[in-house]
């Protein structure tokens, strides 16, 4: 490779080692937070902590981000399952069945993901309330599940209409009603973009702060994003407390990307290709 | 066997989604634990049962130790009426102005609930959400005159009383006494002149002489209910406030806004004002940083008195307002008109507002009391108790601007005690105040 | 491809999603344009008819029109941080850099983007803060005290400081999602061109990018969609102050309708939202063939 070339690509190379330090940089600054204390940190935001002092990260998970923590976890894998049920339902469907209008149809569904939620907060507010659902576990998970199933839609249906319709057909002959073909043989082997949808709803919902704040009133529903909130807001605030706050809200989907990186991938480029 | 433990996830899935189905269909309110302390549990549905009644009560009192107080006066209620069961649920201050709004107009009502005095009562007397409670303390005079009388005139409107008091907070400035004796300065200021003056002494000493957290605009905007009610002549002042005149060209509010721009200028106030929390502010009082905060006595707790005095807002010169008054409002419960058991909830704010409860929120979290004989030697500290008889003698109550204003206008004049250190014009900053009050009234 | 023919299964597969995405997706929309014309709000008993009123404010109201303005600003970064930058980003990683610093920058700039907004937005509100934050000290020590301002408390400052937080999040994303149309790219065609002479630069206006043009073309939608709707980072960070200067549409219609009481003018700025999203979302539609890819033509 030509000097020039060379050169190049270790001036590139810097430059992504300086993306890197300006992405972490704010998130270990975050962890190392959660062990100081107020003072400390008023004094200078260099100074290292003095010693591993979990007291934040205990303190704020009993004030609240326990609770938090279930309810986040709740709502997303209920919200998950539902997503993933009903999109692969549909995709199904659309990708199996005759039927007229099937255009009509396939346009409906993906066009809410035309759709963005936050210029409907305030009527999605009344049906709730209209169906006495608002602020119950189910008022907050149907609008995910809702607004999730466009792009899973989307998603599953991309993957199920390269699946060979001989298996299906097989199976028909068989003597398999329709449903089992689905839950026994369409639904596992669409295996990759199972987890892929799964992990893009996953991913939404735990994150989620609009609806969690217009849908729900009771303390006890609320998911960590809105914790995290209110323990800003809360009089009292200590800092410390609340980067300990941030960082165990943070953690878990930290991880699960660290762990599962190809399906967050995976969904990100079917958007990109296909959508 | 990823094969199978997909099946196993759906079929899980599955038998969870019918659970959860039939959950679904128990009602609107879930019955978990609440893991926090800080905040109260939720409310159970309302309603009698055997004769047991539940009253859904909410404050906005979620602080440790405000909690601890309170719950101990539902306790000792509750103990003396075996039948009456209080549902408590406590939110922050930014909280609540949402959060009530949204329970009175969903499933869950609360059957009494606080409210700030002025408009924000008035919204909820309009939309007939508060129950005229004249007749209740009509029929015991004691419970009535008992009362700090211009405390519960803020729950008079047209006549009718439609809310009781249960503390009230003022302003005062706190001071560090540390900061003050580094700087030479052994006298509190009286006049806005003297207050200049040891502003500059103990900026030069460097200090931060005035510490504000305008984060949320509120707190400058106590500080222009204070300099409205001084500059402004009163008749001018209640027209503009009530809504009698949409014009608010006195020279006294523009004025207002100008002395606070001119404390930034001269660095009398810590640059990030407007990114500082309330709290960070207290802090850099606290910690010795800054000298002074304009704060209010219900969170006298938090200055020790050994360490941190207090005086009055400064007179002004030539202030066309009418003096000695003093910035304050009064916290005040409601009874929801959809309370099922009216009788029970006055009760209970009649136990809220006796000598008793009232010397028990003096004593233990330092409130300012709205009833006579509740603070005395016993219960609250020298400096509390002149401040609490100077409050008790003053011929009238600034109360906070944003809760005497219609709320749109009010919105824009929180929103001119932030621009107003953004560089905008006290006059122009008027303007717009006066022409959202045109439209709105 | 399609073998079934029985209406019950068919009906029962498609309901759910039909019904929710109708319930909670279309008919809100419909509901916003109904409520915006009463007055009410959110605990009044009975709701006030007012016609059109609402519009006729919206029109003239500079709170909408500088909210707006905010939400054009949003789009602007974005487009040129997000779709522009992180498509350079994209390239230089996928091609220039050597392969091993490229896999771990591409997996690690995209961490912020798993987190939640709330988290983000609120470990920037500390690092913005002049009294405990890391941002002006870093300022100062690299030459640039003069700098120095209340990002989050200046008027003048404080939406860049929100727009930013916003690019430093999904910025990851975006090399995400560019990535994999680069590595789509015949890697022949690259080195034809590098035989052929051309540089980086020729080889990336040239070859890159009419090649992943669509790709382009919707990371820009997307990211204008966004930017109209944005409320969590502006009311978490700043929740529209100071004054208003990082106020944005979503964020107003929030304050309007349960800050202010004043539901039916909230419903009709969403109203004006959606209105601006859905003309943006049918030019999107329009470029892409639905029709003929829904019948599954292209094989992928």
């Amino acid at each position: 490779m030509s000097k020039q070339s060379k050169l190049g690509r270790g001036i590139v190379n810097l430059f992504c080692l300086l993306a890197i330090v300006v992405v972490l940089f704010p998130l270990l600054w975050m962890f190392s937070g959660g062990f100081k204390t107020d003072t400390l940190l008023f004094s200078s935001p260099w100074a290292l902590p003095k010693s591993i002092d979990f007291s934040n990260f205990i303190d704020v998970w009993n004030k609240c981000i326990a609770t938090n923590v279930f309810n986040s976890v709740f709502y997303t894998v209920i919200g998950t399952l539902l997503t993933v049920l009903f999109s692969g339902f549909a995709a199904y469907a659309i990708v199996r069945f005759h039927f007229k209008h099937k255009y009509v149809v396939f346009l409906f569904i993906l066009s809410g993901m035309m759709l963005a939620p936050q210029c409907s907060l305030i009527p999605i507010y009344k049906i709730l309330g209209f169906l006495h659902l608002y602020d119950t576990r189910i008022g907050l998970i149907l609008p995910y599940v809702a607004y999730r199933i466009p792009f899973s839609f989307f998603l599953m249906w991309t993957y199920m209409v390269s699946l060979p319709v001989e298996i299906d057909e097989a199976a028909c002959i068989d003597g398999c009603k329709i449903h089992q073909t689905f839950f026994k043989i369409v639904m596992p082997m669409s295996k990759p973009v199972l987890a892929t949808t799964a992990i893009m709803a996953a991913r939404y919902i735990w994150n989620d702060f609009a609806f969690a704040l217009v849908f729900t009133e009771s303390d006890s529903l609320q998911t960590i994003p809105l914790g995290l909130f209110s323990l800003r807001s809360a009089n009292n605030t200590q800092w410390t407390e609340l980067l300990a706050g941030l960082a165990i809200a943070s953690l878990p989907m930290i991880i699960m990307y660290a762990l599962l990186q190809k399906y967050f991938v995976n969904g990100l480029n079917s958007g990109a290709v296909k959508g | 066997m990823k094969r199978a433990w997909i099946k196993k996830v759906l079929s899980v899935g599955v038998a969870t989604v019918m659970c959860v189905g039939m959950l679904a269909g128990c009602g609107s309110t879930e019955k978990t634990e609440s893991a926090s302390s800080s905040e109260s549990s939720d409310a159970e549905d309302g309603g009698s049962s055997d004769g047991q009644i539940t009253l859904k009560f909410v404050t906005k009192i979620p602080e440790d130790n405000r909690q601890k107080c309170m719950k101990e006066i539902i306790a000792s209620f509750e103990e003396s009426h075996p039948n009456i069961k209080i549902e408590q649920t406590a939110y922050g201050d930014e909280e609540i102005k949402d959060k009530l709004k949204v329970l009175l107009g969903g499933d869950d009502k609360p059957d009494i609930y606080f409210t700030w005095s002025g408009e924000r009562l008035q919204g909820y007397i309009d939309e007939d959400l508060a129950v005229d409670l004249t007749k209740y303390l009509d029929d015991d005079a004691e419970w009535k005159d008992n009362f700090n009388q211009s405390m519960l005139e803020t729950c008079n409107k047209e006549g009718s009383y439609y809310a009781v008091p249960w503390d009230y907070s003022s302003k005062v400035f706190f001071y560090n006494k540390e900061v003050f004796d580094a700087c030479g300065i052994t006298t509190a200021p009286t006049t806005w002149d003297e207050f200049l003056a040891d502003c500059e002494i103990i900026k030069n000493a460097g200090y931060t002489p005035i510490a504000i957290g305008n984060q949320y605009p509120w707190v400058v905007c106590h500080w222009i209910t204070t300099l409205n009610q001084k500059l402004v002549p009163a008749d001018v002042l209640e027209a503009n406030y009530n809504g009698e005149n949409a014009d608010f060209s006195d020279p006294g509010y523009a004025q207002a806004l100008n002395m606070l721009k001119e404390l930034l200028d001269k660095g009398y106030i810590n640059s990030d004002v407007n990114s500082c929390t309330y709290e960070m502010s207290q802090s850099m009082v606290l910690e010795g940083k800054a000298g002074m905060i304009y704060d209010e006595t219900q969170i006298m707790s938090k200055y020790d008195e050994n360490a941190f005095g207090t005086f009055d807002f400064p007179e002004i010169e030539g202030e066309a307002g009418e003096a000695g008054y003093v910035t304050g409002g009064p916290d005040l419960y409601c009874v929801n008109t959809s309370c099922e058991y009216p009788d029970e909830a006055v009760e209970f704010l009649k136990y809220l507002t006796s000598v008793e409860a009232q010397q028990k929120i003096v004593k233990d979290i330092q409130f300012m009391p709205v009833v006579d004989g509740a603070a005395t030697e016993e219960t609250a500290t020298a400096n509390a108790i002149s401040i609490i008889n100077k409050n008790q003698e003053a011929p009238g109550v600034a109360e906070w601007l944003d809760c005497v204003l219609n709320q749109t206008v009010a919105n824009e004049y929180l929103v001119a005690c932030q621009e107003i250190f953004n560089g905008t014009s006290a006059e122009d900053l008027m303007q717009s105040i006066s022409d959202v009050a045109s439209g709105e009234y | 491809m399609a073998i079934y023919k029985n209406k019950k299964m068919l009906f029962l597969f498609l309901f759910p999603s039909m019904l929710l995405i109708g319930a909670l997706i279309f008919l809100p929309v419909i509901l916003n344009v109904y409520y915006s014309l009463f007055k009410w709000t959110a605990y009044s008993k009975s709701m006030k008819f007012v016609g059109l009123d609402y519009y006729v404010k919206l029109f003239s109201d500079k709170n909408v029109w500088s909210a707006f303005r905010n939400n054009a600003l949003y789009a602007v970064i974005s487009i040129i941080f997000q779709a522009i930058l992180g498509l350079v980003l994209a390239y230089i990683i996928n091609n220039i850099a050597s392969k091993k610093i490229a896999v771990v920058s591409r997996v690690i700039i995209f961490i912020p983007a798993v987190v939640s907004i709330t988290a983000i937005g609120l470990l920037w509100v500390i690092i913005y803060n002049p009294s405990i934050g890391f941002l002006n000290p870093i300022l100062e020590s690299i030459g640039l005290g003069g700098v120095i301002k209340d990002w989050l408390g200046d008027k003048s400052t404080a939406m860049m400081a929100v727009i930013m937080v916003s690019q430093w999040q999904y910025m990851g994303e975006m090399v995400m999602l560019y990535t994999v149309g680069l590595q789509n790219i015949p890697t022949e065609l690259f080195e034809s061109a590098k035989i052929d002479g051309a540089n980086s630069l020729q080889t990336f206006f040239r070859i890159t990018v009419p090649l992943i043009k669509e790709t382009i073309l919707m990371n820009v939608m997307i990211t204008i969609i966004g930017a109209f709707m944005v409320f969590d980072e502006v009311y978490v960070m700043t929740s529209g102050g100071p004054g208003r200067s990082t106020e944005v549409l979503a964020s107003l219609l929030y304050k309007t309708g349960f800050r202010q009481d004043n539901m039916g003018y909230a419903c009709a700025i969403g109203v004006f939202m959606f209105v601006v999203t859905f003309i943006f979302a049918i030019v999107e539609l329009k470029m892409y063939n639905v029709k003929e890819t829904m019948g599954g033509g292209k094989n992928e």
